[in-house]
């Protein structure tokens, strides 16, 4: 395919051309919060689920009045919640490997 | 709603099938029962639930698909309250029962053990498929996941 044949079809496609999209990415990345800000949230809500899960299944254990399915429930939020933290961890530090292993 | 919205919803239901089957079992337990604090036979307790949340009427549909409006809020089910029936008590001829009257005829709750088991295996099938919702959300989440691996 012929250059011209690939920025027309951009055009019609809609797509920006790569100086354009680049220009909103740097505004997108400027306006956004930052990284640890977000690590720091999302820590502190697994935190929160977390402390919720236990004071149910301690209320639970205890038979003050606690319902079975709701210890379960939260259990399983402070499970999903903390899994989906350390993905993102994960990913985070794969990232940061993949940076410092970059060969010139 | 969040992502544990399912959840919420699946855990108010099973919240109320289990007040539902508590019912149940209390009327079963005082089928024969022929005092009250109120006076008189038992009266059969009815469980009321009703829809938590707003319903979605077809304005605010309209603008959520629109994007003009604020996302419905989707509720659960809540229970109302818990009501006495309201029908006459079986009269059984035994004389020699201290609560008989002055005919011999003693007042026993209308409960029928039948509709009352029926009752009870509603109740718990029903916990049992708002279970499986939860499990099913859990699924999903756990789906949404693996997207990041």
């Amino acid at each position: 395919m012929q250059p011209g044949a690939i920025a027309s079809y951009a055009a019609t496609a809609g797509i920006g051309l790569p100086a354009a999209s680049a220009g909103a990415g740097t505004a997108a990345a400027g306006s956004g919060a930052p990284f640890g800000d977000l690590l720091k949230n999302a820590i502190s809500g697994v935190d929160g689920l977390e402390q919720q899960a236990s004071t149910a299944v301690e209320g639970l254990l205890r038979g003050s009045g606690v319902d079975v399915h709701d210890a379960m429930i939260a259990t399983q939020k402070a499970d999903i919640s903390f899994e989906l933290a350390l993905a993102v961890r994960n990913k985070a530090v794969a990232a940061y490997q993949q940076v410092m292993g970059m060969q010139f | 709603m969040n992502l544990f919205g399912v959840m919420e919803v699946s855990g108010s239901a099973l919240e109320a099938e289990r007040i539902r089957a508590e019912v149940v079992a209390s009327n079963m337990a005082n089928a024969e029962t022929t005092r009250t604090a109120e006076g008189g036979p038992y009266q059969r307790q009815h469980v009321v639930f009703s829809s938590a949340g707003s319903q979605p009427s077809f304005a605010g549909q309209l603008l959520g698909t629109t994007g003009g409006g604020a996302d419905q809020e989707i509720g659960g089910v809540q229970v109302t309250g818990v009501v006495a029936d309201q029908g006459a008590p079986l009269r059984r001829f035994d004389p020699g029962h201290p609560d008989a009257d002055k005919d011999g005829y003693v007042s026993y709750p209308d409960i029928n053990p039948l509709t009352e088991m029926v009752d009870l295996m509603g109740a718990t099938r029903a916990y049992g498929l708002n279970s499986s919702a939860v499990q099913a959300e859990k699924g999903m989440l756990t789906a949404s996941l693996d997207i990041l691996k």
